[in-house]
C-alpha cells in the first residue's frame, strides 16, 4: 500500500510539474512507468473550475469548454455531453478560440488558467489544431505562463492576436499583446508595459477588425500576499490593427487601476463595456462606453460586480443584444437594462468565470463556474449543471488497506470526498462520497475505525466522520490561552499516526497532537516556522481590493511525517523552509534544512516522507514556484545519527 | 308570532348572506366591513408592523413599513446592523448587500413590476375595480382543516425576462370571518420560478378598529414555511421620507 501511495505521489508531482518540463533532464512519466496507465477512476459526482467557454460561430451544438485543470472538452450536443481532446498538453486552459473562417476545423488553445487564485496551474504556451482536435501543434509562447486571449481577424485567418497575461509569481517579459501576419509562424510585440503588467483582457471590433482594445494589469502573487493593480494597469486601444495604441481613460476613476474586462457589443461594436478596479472605493465598478471608448460613464458598483476583481473581471454582451451584459463573480449577474441594474444568475456553484451566449437563442446560455459547466434556458434565470464533466482538482489524496482500497482526498472548492478503486461493471459517479465541505484537502481514513477525518481551508473546520452512524463532530484546534494566535495554511497538514491508532497530528506554527480522535489537543512544539512578521500581513492582501481569504497565510506548516519505525521521530516541513525532526516525542526539535547543501533559503517544503527501512532518513520535496522558481525539484534524504544531524544530496 | 318573526328573519337574512357569498364582490365587502370597514380602510395612510422571525433558533426583529403610493421597506436588525431590504420609494427598489452593507438597486424589471403595486396600500382588493383588476370567485376550498372561499384576483399583466404574463393572486377567505386566511400565486422570476408561494395568515388581532393578521407563515405551498411573528402594528406612523431614498453611491470622477 505505501509504495501506491508513493507511486501516487510521484505522479502528482510529476503531472504537476509537468509544465516546467523544458530540459532532457526532467522524468518523462512514460517512460518511467512503461506500459503502466493510469485509469480513469472519477469522481465525476461534482466538476471542477472551468475558466473559458467558446461557441462554435455557426454550429449552436459544438461548444468548448477550457477547464483550470483538466484540460479542454468539446461537446457536439449542446453541453450534454463533453468529450476531452486535449489530454496529452498542458491541463490548464486560459483561453480557447475558433477561427471563425474554418470553425469545424481550427481551434487554438493559450494554455495557463488566468484566474490567478493561489492553488493556480501554469501553461506552456499556445497550440492549435487544423483536424477539430485530432492532433494538436504548439505556436511557441513557451515561457507565457497564462494567456488571457485569442483572437482571429474574422477577415483574415493569417492575422491573429494573443493576449499574453504572463507570470504571476515573478517578472517575466513574455507579456503583454502579439500579433502573427503568418498563421502563427512567426510572432511580434505589438504592445507591451513592464515585466510585471500583462494583458487580462483582449477585444476587437467584430465589424472593423483593425479596432482592438486591451486591458493591461499590474500584478504580483508572493506566498503570503496578493497584489492587484498599479501605476500600470490601463485600458488601450488601437485603430491600426496593434501599431499604435492609446489610453482611453476619458471618465476613468482617478489613481491606481487593478484588473479591467473589456467587451464590445458584437450587435453595436460602439458599445463598449469595462468593469474596472480601482483605488477609488466609489468609483469601482462597470463603466459604458456609446462611442467606442471615447467617453466613459459609471453605471453600477454592485458587489457582484466588483467582487475579487482577480477571479472575475469577465464581462458578456448578449451577442443580439447590447443592452443585455452578463458579468462574472461570485453568482454572477445580469443586467437587461444596458448595465444599470443587475440581478443574480440563478443557483449554481458559486465563482463564474465566464459565460456564453447560445449563438442563436440567448434565452440559451452557458456559465463557467468553479463547479463545472452551468446550463440555462431561460435567460440565467434558473441553471442546471452539466454532469460527467471530471475536471475536479485534487489537492491532496490517501488510501486504505481495505480490498479494494479506497481513495479519499480533498477539491478545490468542491468538498471531500472518498470512493472505491474497483466496483462492479466499473467506477461510477454514484460510488463516490461527500465527507466534507469547501475547499477540501487531507482526508484520512482511521487505521482501525471506520472513521474518517476531513478538513476544510485553513482548518476552519476539521471533521470527525464516524461513518457507521452517520456522525459527524468538529474536532479542529482551538485558539488557547498564552499562545499565539494558530497560523493554519490554505492546505493545513494532518496525518494519523501508524502507532496508536486514536492519534492524529495537525500543523498550524505549532505541531498538535490528539490521542482521543481530536477531541482535545495538546501543543507538542514551539513555534517550528521562521515566524517572520513580514511574511504574516494575509489581511491586507490582495492590493486595490482586500481579499482576505486566508489563502496567503504563511509561515505555516505544510507537512508532516511520523516515522512508521518510531513513534517518537516526528519530521515537520514548513512553508517558508524549514525541516524540524524531533526524536523524543516532541520534547526537544532540531531544525535541520541548514544541513541541505545547495538549497535556497527559505524554499517551500512541500512535502516530507520519513523512510519505512531506515529511521535515520526522510525524503523531502523542496519546491519554490511560489517564487518564480519553476526549475528545480529537489529531493533530498536526511540522515539523523546518535541524535546529530548529517545531511546528504539526492539527486 | 313575534319569536316566529325573529326567526324569518334570521333564516332570511342567512340565506341572503349565503346566496350574496356567490359573489366575490361581496366575500370583499364583508372582508372589508369585518375588519374595520371600508371607510376606515380608505383613510389608512400607512402601516409599520414590528416582528420576529426566527432563523436556526436566533430571534431575528424586523420592522415592515407600507405607506400610501406604494413606499414601502423592511428592516432587519442583524448582529447590531440595520439591514434594508425591499425598499421602495415609488421610484427605485433596492436593498443592502449582506455582504457590503452598501445600497445596491435592484433590476429594472423588478421595481417596474413592483411600480405596478404603488396603488395596493393597504390592500390590493381596496377599489379594486376602480383599478382594473378583476376578481372571481373560483370555488370552495379547505385550507388546513377551514372552509374557505378561493378568489383569484387578476392584476395588471407584469413583465418577466422580457416578456409579458397575467398577474394572478389566489386569496382563500375564511367562510365564517370573510378574512384572508392564504394567498396563493406563483413564483414567476429566480430560483423559485415556477413554483407555488404561500402565505398562511393567521391569529387576527384588534388594533385600532381594523383587525390585521399576527402571524403570517411564508413559504412554497406544501411545504414548512417561515413563521413571522408581529408584536406591534402601529397605524399611520409617521417616518422620514429620506429614509426610502437610494444612497447614491457611484459618483462622477473627482477633479
Amino acid at each position: 500500500m505505501k509504495n501506491v501511495f508513493i507511486l501516487l505521489t510521484c505522479t502528482f508531482f510529476i503531472s504537476n510539474f509537468s509544465s516546467f518540463a523544458q530540459d532532457a533532464k526532467t522524468i518523462d512519466a512514460t517512460d518511467l512507468f512503461g506500459d503502466l496507465r493510469g485509469r480513469h477512476i472519477g469522481p465525476a459526482l461534482m466538476s471542477g473550475r472551468i475558466n473559458d467557454l467558446e461557441t462554435h460561430p455557426k454550429n449552436p451544438r459544438i461548444i468548448y469548454a477550457g477547464a483550470a485543470g483538466g484540460g479542454v472538452w468539446k461537446s457536439n450536443d449542446a453541453g450534454t455531453t463533453f468529450n476531452p481532446i486535449f489530454d496529452k498538453y498542458a491541463q490548464s486552459i486560459g483561453a480557447i478560440a475558433i477561427d471563425p473562417n474554418d470553425p469545424d476545423n481550427t481551434v487554438y488553445v493559450g494554455t495557463g488558467e488566468t484566474w490567478t487564485r493561489n492553488s493556480v496551474s501554469i501553461g506552456d504556451g499556445l497550440y492549435r489544431t487544423k483536424d477539430g482536435g485530432n492532433s494538436w501543434k504548439k505556436l511557441g509562447f513557451d515561457k507565457s505562463e497564462r494567456i488571457a486571449n485569442i483572437i482571429i481577424n474574422p477577415n483574415n485567418s493569417n492575422e491573429i492576436y494573443v493576449a499574453v497575461l504572463g507570470a504571476l509569481w515573478s517578472d517575466s517579459e513574455e507579456r503583454g499583446v502579439y500579433k502573427s501576419i503568418d498563421a502563427g509562424a512567426t510572432w511580434t510585440k505589438i504592445l507591451y508595459v513592464n515585466t510585471k503588467t500583462g494583458c487580462a483582457d483582449l477585444a476587437i471590433d467584430p465589424k472593423n477588425p483593425n479596432v482592438l482594445y486591451a486591458s493591461m494589469w499590474e500584478f504580483r502573487r508572493t506566498a503570503w500576499s496578493f497584489e492587484s493593480g498599479g501605476e500600470q494597469s490601463a485600458l488601450y486601444k488601437s485603430t491600426d490593427s496593434g501599431k499604435t495604441w492609446a489610453k482611453i481613460h476619458n471618465g476613468f476613476p482617478n489613481g491606481k487601476l487593478g484588473r479591467l474586462g473589456i467587451a464590445v457589443a458584437p450587435s453595436n461594436p460602439n458599445i463598449l463595456y469595462t468593469v474596472i478596479e480601482a483605488e477609488e472605493e466609489l468609483r469601482k465598478g462597470l463603466y459604458r462606453s456609446d462611442d467606442a471608448g471615447a467617453n466613459w460613464k459609471q453605471l453600477n458598483n454592485d458587489f457582484e460586480i466588483t467582487v475579487r476583481p482577480f477571479y472575475f473581471s469577465r464581462i458578456v454582451v448578449d451577442p443580439k443584444n447590447h443592452e443585455v451584459v452578463v458579468k462574472g463573480g461570485l453568482s454572477g449577474s445580469i443586467s437587461r437594462d444596458g448595465g444599470k441594474t443587475f440581478k443574480n444568475l440563478g443557483n449554481m456553484h458559486s465563482d463564474i468565470h465566464d459565460i456564453a451566449f447560445d449563438i442563436n437563442d440567448s434565452d440559451r446560455l452557458y456559465a463557467a463556474t468553479d463547479g463545472g459547466v452551468y446550463r440555462s434556458w431561460n435567460g440565467g434565470t434558473t441553471m442546471e449543471i452539466v454532469e460527467n464533466l471530471p475536471v475536479s482538482q485534487f489537492y491532496q489524496i490517501s488510501l486504505d488497506d481495505a480490498e479494494p482500497y479506497n481513495i479519499y482526498g480533498g477539491l478545490q472548492d468542491n468538498g471531500s470526498w472518498y470512493g472505491p478503486s474497483a466496483s462492479e461493471g466499473g467506477i461510477n459517479a454514484k460510488d463516490w462520497n461527500s465527507i466534507g465541505y469547501g475547499d477540501g484537502f487531507r482526508v484520512l481514513k482511521h487505521p482501525a475505525k471506520n472513521i474518517i477525518y476531513s478538513e476544510m481551508q485553513g482548518a476552519e473546520n476539521v471533521w470527525r466522520y464516524d461513518v457507521d452512524n452517520k456522525l459527524v463532530k468538529t474536532i479542529q484546534p482551538l485558539p488557547l490561552e498564552g499562545y499565539a494566535k494558530l497560523r493554519f495554511n490554505w492546505n493545513a497538514p494532518m496525518t494519523v499516526s501508524k502507532f496508536k491508532h486514536d492519534r492524529i497530528y495537525i500543523g498550524s506554527q505549532f505541531l498538535h497532537k490528539s490521542e482521543d480522535m481530536g477531541n482535545t489537543w495538546e501543543i507538542i512544539s514551539p513555534d517550528l516556522t521562521t515566524n517572520d512578521k513580514t511574511k504574516q500581513e494575509q489581511e491586507n492582501s490582495g492590493g486595490l481590493s482586500m481579499d482576505n481569504s486566508g489563502a496567503e497565510n504563511h509561515t505555516t506548516i505544510f507537512t508532516i511525517a511520523e516515522s512508521p519505525l518510531d513513534e517518537n521521530i516526528i519530521w515537520v516541513g514548513t512553508d517558508d523552509g524549514n525541516v524540524q525532526v524531533t526524536t523524543d516525542g516532541g520534547k526537544t526539535w532540531t531544525n535541520t534544512v541548514a544541513n541541505i547543501v545547495g538549497l535556497p533559503k527559505n524554499t517551500w517544503t512541500y512535502h516530507i516522507e520519513a523512510s519505512s527501512h531506515d529511521k535515520a532518513t526522510a525524503y523531502a520535496v523542496f519546491e519554490g514556484h511560489a517564487r518564480g522558481d519553476l526549475n528545480p525539484l529537489y529531493l533530498k534524504h536526511q540522515i539523523l545519527e546518535n541524535h546529530g544531524l548529517i545531511s546528504s544530496q539526492l539527486k | 308570532m313575534k319569536t316566529l318573526r325573529t326567526l324569518l328573519i334570521v333564516l332570511i337574512s342567512l340565506f341572503s348572506v349565503n346566496s350574496f357569498a356567490q359573489t366575490a364582490g361581496d366575500i370583499i365587502s364583508n372582508y372589508f366591513e369585518n375588519t374595520g370597514g371600508l371607510e376606515k380602510w380608505q383613510s389608512l395612510k400607512g402601516i409599520k408592523m414590528s416582528a420576529k422571525v426566527n432563523q436556526g433558533g436566533m430571534e431575528i426583529p424586523l420592522e415592515i413599513i407600507q405607506l400610501t403610493g406604494g413606499k414601502q421597506m423592511t428592516v432587519i436588525t442583524f448582529q447590531g446592523k440595520e439591514i434594508k431590504q425591499g425598499v421602495f420609494d415609488g421610484t427605485t427598489l433596492w436593498s443592502t448587500n449582506f455582504m457590503t452593507q452598501k445600497a445596491e438597486k435592484s433590476d429594472q424589471e423588478s421595481t417596474d413590476n413592483l411600480k405596478l403595486d404603488s396603488n395596493d396600500f393597504p390592500d390590493s382588493f381596496l377599489g379594486y375595480k376602480e383599478k382594473g383588476y378583476t376578481v372571481e370567485l373560483v370555488g370552495k376550498e379547505t385550507i388546513d382543516g377551514a372552509e374557505t372561499y378561493k378568489i383569484k384576483l387578476t392584476k395588471e399583466q407584469i413583465t418577466i425576462d422580457g416578456k409579458k404574463e397575467d398577474n394572478v393572486t389566489y386569496y382563500f377567505f375564511d367562510t365564517e370571518n370573510y378574512v384572508p386566511i392564504a394567498i396563493q400565486s406563483e413564483i414567476k422570476s429566480g430560483q423559485m420560478k415556477g413554483q407555488i408561494s404561500e402565505i398562511k395568515l393567521s391569529d387576527y388581532q384588534e388594533v385600532d378598529g381594523f383587525y390585521f393578521p399576527f402571524t403570517m407563515i411564508q413559504g412554497i405551498k406544501g411545504q414548512a414555511g417561515q413563521p413571522l411573528a408581529i408584536d406591534k402594528i402601529e397605524l399611520n406612523p409617521s417616518v422620514d421620507n429620506a429614509l426610502f431614498q437610494f444612497p447614491e453611491e457611484t459618483t462622477l470622477p473627482k477633479k
